[in-house]
């Protein structure tokens, strides 16, 4: 199961790069939240142990941890998200602002507009 | 005390929220947001004076116990920070009010001041690493806001390369936090100090060291994440870019002051000399980028950057007196570089340009004002007794004392340097024929100034109090045993 996480992060994060390092303001946008979306990966393999159980306690009683996930990074993840919904939002109104005051999101051509 | 800490950063939250709903009174929202930062002034001054005889106060959030629950500290470096922090930003809020003209306010500059104020607070006073990652998001994007707060052309622009240069170093921080978590297992800063120092410096921990160096060093304007920042720091509105550069680097200054001391101090010793190196190259950086500069607000943002490669200089090197340094040229820095600044607005408002070939002239036209920025100017190059020689004498002493007589070298030739740039700057801009017309400016954007431009004066006298000071946090933050207990205590 550990590659397979580890794939992913990998794969996000290539197309996070790709798509910064594109001419479109959007693609940007949406590299940098995959970006964050891989980060947020990272950290629950971070709290992940093998095929471990929900983090919940039964009623019953305290029981053995060793079996079950690490819920501390999840509640992590939960504020990181939170977090970067905030910021993504906060950049599609600038990047939407851009695009309607030059009529255009491509970077090098707002690069030669902006002067 | 402990149970007040809460305040620094839910206080700044509390006075936005208000803020913004009586946005539409003008008058009203600026009394109010002066009283809130007056108050945020006199709580940290109370802290500082509670925390002068070594005691650290914790406060815990919530009901978890150590080291689960968030935990708020305050010692000494602590206490200075939200001083520091609270009387710049008081400051500039006084200055903006007078400056910042009835559309340019657009109502929510007080807001975001405030939650900006909250987000450099809480990571002074947090003791969680997550909780400083999320305290440094609060306040990163009321400075996106900020600096994009005119949405003119340039702002535009410069808003975008801030932000996205921002969430990377961000990205990379929540890395950081997930390779220290699945070494460690745990984020509050205590539990950490001891159990990476169980792990020991491994290649892993290292490497997580060095990340949150990059990280940091994006804040705090570090070769070579510098780029961002004399745009940044030109481009905003003056009253912003006296709190960007007073304090906000700042915040990354204390971040790699905390790594360096509480949490990896001994991957630290391993990627010495990486930090002298990049600290080096910082200084040079930023002194010369000031030549080709014609901008008055663009020479000092560079020569922030030279002054944070000295700051980081003193860190690097390890010992409580290169500590000791940086902490009294980070506090002595931060009121002098935003009195320079507001100086700069207070010139454009009376000249209406920053452009230093068309500010000729201003000794004769605006003497008052001229005056403020000279002693800024001569406290930057560092001509005693103003506090910039001190700041820099006290960071070579460090440096010889250790024994890093090459790179001590260089920034000392860089001092000299500076010595140069300020007095080209000074000969530019008040000497010659006056040029154009002079307005006027309220009293009270004078003693924004003047407060702000007093304490190069008044650190320089009282150098040895401040050093004092300064070696008494040193001391705290070369045996953190005591902060590790007071947190144990508490949770």
């Amino acid at each position: 199961m550990t590659w397979l996480i580890c794939f992913t992060i990998g794969a996000t994060v290539a197309a996070a790069a790709y798509l910064i390092m594109q001419r479109r303001l959007i693609q940007l946008v949406l590299g940098l939240s995959l970006l964050s979306h891989a980060t947020n990966l990272m950290l629950i393999a971070s709290g992940w142990v093998g095929d471990g159980k929900v983090p919940i306690v039964p009623e019953n009683g305290p029981v053995d941890p060793a079996g079950y996930v690490d819920p501390l990074p999840q509640a992590m993840i939960l504020t990181a998200i939170v977090i970067s919904f905030a910021v993504t939002a906060f950049l599609l109104v600038l990047a939407m602002n851009i695009y309607q005051r030059f009529k255009t999101d491509d970077i090098d051509r707002l690069r030669r507009l902006m002067g | 005390m402990s149970d007040l800490l809460p305040l620094f950063a839910a206080g700044p939250l509390l006075a936005g929220v208000v803020l913004f709903f009586v946005r539409r009174n003008a008058r009203l929202q600026e009394s109010l947001s002066l009283a809130a930062l007056a108050a945020n002034l006199a709580l940290a001054l109370w802290l500082l004076r509670e925390t002068a005889g070594g005691d650290i106060f914790v406060h815990r959030m919530g009901f978890w116990p150590f080291p689960y629950g968030i935990l708020l500290v305050a010692d000494r470096l602590t206490a200075t920070m939200l001083c520091l922090s609270a009387a710049v930003v008081g400051a500039s809020g006084a200055f903006a009010c007078q400056y910042l003209s009835e559309e340019q306010r657009r109502e929510v500059f007080h807001p975001l001041l405030h939650f900006l104020l909250m987000g450099m607070q809480g990571a002074f006073a947090t003791g969680d690493i997550f909780n400083l990652f999320v305290f440094f998001e609060v306040m990163l994007i009321s400075t996106y806001a900020l600096l994009g707060f005119y949405y003119g052309l340039d702002q535009l622009e410069m808003a975008l390369k801030y932000t996205c240069l921002n969430l990377i170093a961000s990205a990379f921080f929540l890395l950081g936090v997930a390779m220290l978590y699945a070494q460690v297992g745990t984020v509050n800063m205590a539990d950490l100090s001891v159990k990476v120092r169980e792990v020991g410096p491994t290649p892993l921990m290292v490497l997580t060291a060095l990340t949150f160096v990059f990280v940091f060093s994006v804040k705090a304007a570090i070769f070579p994440m510098q780029l961002w920042l004399p745009s940044a720091h030109s481009i905003s509105p003056t009253p912003v870019s006296a709190i960007l550069a007073g304090v906000l680097v700042k915040v990354g200054v204390y971040a790699i002051l905390r790594c360096s001391t509480l949490i990896f101090p001994e991957p630290f010793q391993r990627i010495q000399a990486i930090l002298i190196g990049l600290a080096v190259a910082t200084i040079l950086y930023g002194a010369l980028g000031t030549l080709p500069q014609r901008n008055l607000k663009r020479i000092l943002a560079y020569s922030t950057i030279n002054q944070l490669g000295y700051i980081v200089f003193a860190i690097a090197l390890l010992t409580p007196a290169g500590w000791a340094a940086a902490v009294f040229y980070a506090v002595g820095h931060a009121f002098l570089k935003s009195s320079l600044l507001l100086g700069a607005g207070l010139s454009q408002k009376l000249t209406g340009t920053v452009d230093l070939d068309d500010m000729g002239g201003l000794m004769e036209r605006a003497p008052f004002s001229t005056l403020l920025l000279l002693t800024g100017l001569l406290s930057l190059a560092g001509i005693p007794p103003l506090a910039g020689f001190f700041s820099k004498l006290f960071v070579i002493q460090a440096g010889f004392a250790q024994g890093a007589y090459l790179s001590t070298g260089i920034a000392l030739a860089a001092g000299i340097f500076s010595l140069y740039y300020n007095f080209s700057t000074y000969q530019r801009l008040a000497w010659g024929a006056p040029k154009g017309e002079t307005g006027s400016a309220p009293a009270a954007m004078y003693a924004a100034v003047a407060f702000l431009a007093s304490f190069a004066v008044i650190f320089g006298l009282g150098v040895p109090w401040l050093y004092g000071w300064s070696q008494l946090v040193a001391s705290q933050l070369a045996s953190p045993a005591p902060y590790i207990a007071a947190m144990r205590l508490a949770g």
